[in-house]
């Protein structure tokens, strides 16, 4: 699918919306994408610390400490939330690899990875997309089992595995390695460099580890680390407030 | 002579025992669906107390122990219909799915184990109901032993099914 879009998520002046509402967001049309350029975010500098244009096939990495811009950047990319102010413009088909695998517990690993591609019609083409992409992330005997029993990285490529097998044009990857440890980080990130390499989907990453950014090669946008993560948090962490979420981190 | 005594109350407690309970799950869970679209909820039906109904001899046999078994699973699947898992529902959002799939795939299973959990409650209340209308009918201390024992057997048959359908656990 090649018409541009801007995803703007519907829900911001409706108050409350329940839970099963939510799952319905669906892009708005919007033609006002460059030439060779999958996604577009500007005049966001006050909040995100940078513009992004992200072209056809390009892996980028958005470098910066957790709690930093990069999460909320690709949510806004992702349609789950609305940059404010500014504006995301993003063209062809988005997956998104969250930072928890959020994989459903009462599927198997290779049913969770062919929940994405229910819009094919025939079960035995879904199962057969879904294995072959489990075997490119490694889990190629993990199919059966239940997200429940996965070790953390198994999980996080069970996910990374969801993302990609819809073959998207621009993959949201919102630093899975943060959970892992640090061996494990970079062998993920070398198969995310390894699969963008063979299927040049344009690729999105977070993370605050530069041995993962240099993993994955790529181009790195480094983020503003003064920057709060959220417009109404108070004030972004010290500098030299001790690391609580990453331990393994160097 | 015993045996036969026995098997007669077996046959008699069991014949409203197994399709109350199926019943009242059947329609409990149906009315969940709906239910879980109300505004306010439904739970104010869990302090209903069946054993009114007994002594009203409103609802005797089959009917009692489904509108005991009932219960419990209307209120405990409509409340886990109503309260998604906000990140899982947010990730399935993403992904290309009909609201009729995120129904099938994501919202019931993600109820399941609420069901089975009122399926457990609500068949120890449909065994009370059944006592109590046994008592009431003035019944043999034989019928009542085998109400009581049917109940726990029908909550470890429940027990072994709540197992295998939610394996992934």
């Amino acid at each position: 699918m090649s018409v541009p879009t801007t995803l703007e998520p519907r829900r911001a002046h409706r108050g409350r919306r329940r839970g099963k509402r939510r799952l319905r967001r669906r892009p708005v049309w919007h033609p006002e994408i460059p030439e060779g350029s999958v996604a577009v975010v500007t005049d966001v500098t006050r909040r995100f610390g940078t513009d992004l244009t992200v072209g056809h096939g390009e892996l980028v990495v958005l470098l910066g400490r957790s709690g930093t811009a990069g999460t909320d950047l690709l949510r806004c990319l992702g349609g789950l939330d609305r940059p404010v102010p500014g504006t995301v413009q993003v063209t062809g088909s988005v997956a998104t690899v969250f930072r928890e695998p959020r994989l459903l517990p009462w599927r198997s690993v290779q049913d969770n990875v062919a929940l994405a591609l229910l819009g094919t019609r025939l079960q035995a083409v879904r199962r057969e997309k879904a294995r072959r992409v489990l075997e490119d992330v490694g889990l190629g005997d993990r199919r059966a089992a239940w997200p429940a029993g996965l070790t953390p990285d198994e999980a996080a490529r069970a996910a990374l595995a969801r993302g990609l097998v819809s073959r998207p044009d621009l993959l949201l990857v919102d630093d899975p390695f943060a959970p892992l440890a640090a061996g494990d980080r970079r062998r993920l990130a070398r198969t995310v460099r390894r699969l963008w390499e063979r299927e040049r989907p344009a690729v999105l990453v977070t993370t605050d580890d530069p041995a993962v950014a240099r993993a994955l090669g790529g181009r790195v946008v480094p983020l503003d680390p003064t920057l709060a993560p959220t417009p109404e948090a108070p004030e972004a962490p010290a500098p030299d407030a001790p690391e609580k979420e990453h331990p393994a981190c160097p | 002579m015993l045996l036969d005594t026995l098997l007669a109350a077996a046959a008699h407690v069991s014949g409203r025992l197994l399709p109350g309970l199926a019943l009242g799950v059947a329609v409990g869970a149906a009315l969940a669906v709906l239910a879980a679209r109300t505004r306010p909820g439904l739970t104010w039906l869990a302090v209903v107390p069946e054993i009114v109904l007994v002594t009203a001899w409103f609802a005797p046999g089959v009917a009692l122990a489904a509108v005991c078994a009932g219960v419990p699973v209307l209120v405990l699947t409509s409340t886990a219909l109503r309260h998604p898992d906000v990140a899982l529902a947010e990730a399935m959002g993403t992904l290309p799915l009909s609201r009729r799939q995120v129904l099938r795939h994501v919202v019931l299973p993600a109820a399941l184990p609420r069901l089975f959990l009122g399926v457990r409650i609500g068949a120890a209340a449909a065994v009370l109901g059944l006592l109590a209308v046994e008592t009431f009918g003035a019944a043999d201390a034989l019928v009542l032993a085998t109400v009581a024992l049917l109940g726990a057997l029908t909550l470890v048959l429940v027990r072994g099914l709540e197992k295998r359908v939610l394996a992934w656990r």
